[in-house]
């Protein structure tokens, strides 16, 4: 007897939706257990129905596909469908079981559906690297301009404008707001690699802060020195973030 | 500008072979023309080949200095004799103290030496001219190589602008969703498959035919938008509507070929594309006494997004043009509330009889 295998298809667009549908009217194997418009009904279809597999588009309203990937606790194995352009996908062409570009043929499409049900059939989970798409997709020159953070059940997408400063803690960060502070599984060095430059600097290993909200720099202990944030929260600099400062701010 | 002998080495070995030879002829005729004993001969020959060997080397840099002054022909060539002589009279000197020095006890020479400088000062004249002229020669042919990389490097840069230009009209992204929900509706619904190549198609070529400074009437920029819309409306369903409110009178009016189409895409990005909510977009054009056409664009957008910075190309590229076109920026505004943002645009009718008087401006 074959398995069969559940699917959820995210996909904000419903011809590309019906389409996919379709196409799957050739897989048996594969049996559609749900149709999401945006990655915050993804995030809840995953969590209730658990799929095998999803088909997943990047380009959504509210939070990307991407996005949805580094918030939810299991990672269902992803194609992606998707009209994302090609030099971006190809950094993560190895993570995913696939990606079809949009539009792409029947064949391609069944292509991808096999290798998956091969995949699934040995058991495979999926890539862990699927979760950090949203930073190792990003091009060179863009920054992000939100961050995507879970508490609890709910999903909150902060602009980045609204954060202060940002610490380490473990394998967290800590994105403080004027609303209060959230967690986000992310390392330092990758996000403050993500962010913009000129309006976030790295002021010590475990603090990344907002240029825009520096109100002084205090002198601390005999060789280091305090930073004054705009709300009254301190934090210390260390060395190199001093050096990062001066150079950021001119001075 | 690299030096033409000391940075190739062929040129470096040529040069040195050459003033080899010259002092082998020179050595030859001083030994069996003038009579001096080989010793004497080779002695004289190596000192005064030599200097000039060295000082000729930098000869080039008051030609590639002067060369770049681009003053009268006459004041070049004074410029050249001047140092001509200045360098002739170092080398003269140099040779002739350091000859009589080493050679203090070999009168009859030094009697020949004193007698020799008019004919060294003719072939020393003769060695500078000679030099200056190849590192003209070559200071040319560095400057032609260099006009012709430059202009290379110029034509790719204006295609390359042009690239752009054609990509930040048809957005890849929305072309090819759009081929894929041609894909969809093709088992689906044939005949709405086929409605939409068409607007697709018509869409492309309006696009295609853009040129910066051409006009066009608001009825053809309308139609333009209207098949835009319907491409959108195909893969976004109920999510987006589109109401256009317009007094007819205005639609012979005036404006810049393909200014509207992105301010519309630019509603749909931020507004269609950024929400799960159904999203409007209004179009409203009025005109007063045929002198001004004002246009309204507006939609909605989800206040909970936080705002996607876009490449900015939509609303940056027009306001620029709109300033092109009409030398002033007081004709485009842009109006952001909680969660609503409108662009006005005013189209004055005065200028544009003439579909290239403004272009006079650039």
């Amino acid at each position: 007897m074959t398995t069969i295998f559940t699917a959820l298809i995210i996909d904000d667009e419903e011809p590309a939706r019906i389409l996919i549908r379709d196409y799957l009217r050739d897989h048996p194997q594969i049996e559609v257990v749900g149709e999401c418009n945006d990655g915050f009904q993804g995030i809840k279809a995953i969590r209730d129905s658990r799929p095998d597999l999803i088909f997943l588009d990047v380009q959504m309203p509210r939070i990307s596909g991407f996005e949805m990937l580094e918030v939810i606790d299991e990672t269902p194995n992803v194609i992606f469908s998707t009209a994302f352009d090609q030099y971006a996908i190809r950094a993560f062409e190895n993570n995913a079981v696939d990606y079809l570009l949009k539009p792409y043929s029947r064949e391609r499409f069944a292509e991808a559906v096999s290798r998956a049900i091969q995949k699934l059939s040995a058991g495979y989970t999926a890539d862990k690297r699927l979760k950090t798409l949203n930073i190792t997709a990003r091009s060179e020159e863009e920054y992000f301009d939100r961050l995507v953070v879970r508490t609890g059940s709910r999903i909150k997408v902060i602009p980045v404008d609204e954060i202060e400063l940002i610490r380490a803690e473990d394998d967290y960060v800590s994105l403080v707001t004027a609303q209060g502070s959230y967690l986000k599984q992310i390392t330092m060095t990758r996000l403050e690699q993500s962010l913009d430059p000129n309006k976030f600097v790295r002021v010590h290993r475990s603090c990344i802060v907002s240029i825009s909200r520096i109100s002084q720099i205090e002198p601390y202990e005999k060789d280091s020195k305090m930073l004054v944030m705009k709300s009254g929260v301190k934090t210390r600099i260390s060395r190199t973030g001093l050096k990062r400062l001066h150079e950021q701010l001119g001075i | 500008m690299p030096h033409p002998i000391l940075n190739d080495r062929k040129n470096t070995i040529i040069y040195f072979v050459v003033w080899v030879l010259i002092a082998a002829v020179h050595t030859l005729i001083l030994w069996f023309l003038v009579d001096i004993t080989p010793y004497l001969a080779v002695a004289d020959s190596l000192v005064f080949n030599l200097l000039f060997m060295g000082m000729g080397l930098s000869v080039w840099y008051t030609i590639r200095y002067s060369g770049y002054i681009r003053g009268l022909i006459t004041d070049q060539v004074l410029n050249h004799i001047l140092s001509g002589v200045v360098a002739i009279g170092i080398w003269l000197g140099v040779g002739y103290l350091i000859l009589y020095f080493i050679l203090s006890e070999q009168t009859a020479y030094l009697e020949f030496l004193n007698r020799s400088i008019p004919a060294r000062v003719i072939s020393g004249l003769f060695y500078y001219a000679v030099l200056v002229l190849i590192y003209y020669l070559n200071l040319n042919t560095q400057d032609r190589q260099e006009r012709i990389r430059n202009e290379a490097r110029l034509r790719l840069q204006v295609r390359e602008a042009e690239i752009d230009r054609l990509k930040a009209q048809i957005n890849p992204h929305f072309l090819f969703n759009s081929l894929n929900s041609v894909s969809s509706l093709i088992g689906d619904n044939p005949g709405e498959a086929r409605e939409m190549v068409i607007k697709l198609s018509d869409f492309l070529r309006y696009s295609l035919e853009y040129k910066e400074n051409e006009m066009t009437t608001l009825k053809s920029e309308l139609d333009h938008i209207k098949s835009y819309i319907g491409i959108e409306k195909v893969r976004f369903g109920n999510r987006m509507s589109f109401h256009i409110d317009l007094q007819p009178e205005c639609l012979d009016m005036r404006l810049p070929h393909m200014i509207l189409q992105p301010l519309v895409e630019n509603a749909i990005k931020h507004g269609v594309y950024e929400s799960t909510e159904p999203v409007e977009i209004r179009l409203h054009a009025a005109c007063d006494e045929r002198e001004l056409l004002n246009v309204t664009i507006s939609n909605d957008y989800d206040a909970r997004v936080p705002a996607r910075k876009g490449k900015g190309i939509g609303l940056t590229n027009t306001m620029h043009r709109m300033k092109l076109v009409y030398n002033s920026d007081r004709f485009f505004s842009v109006d952001r509330t909680a969660n609503h943002f409108t662009v006005q645009l005013t189209f004055p009718q005065l200028l544009t009889h003439d579909n290239n008087l403004y272009s006079t401006h650039y």
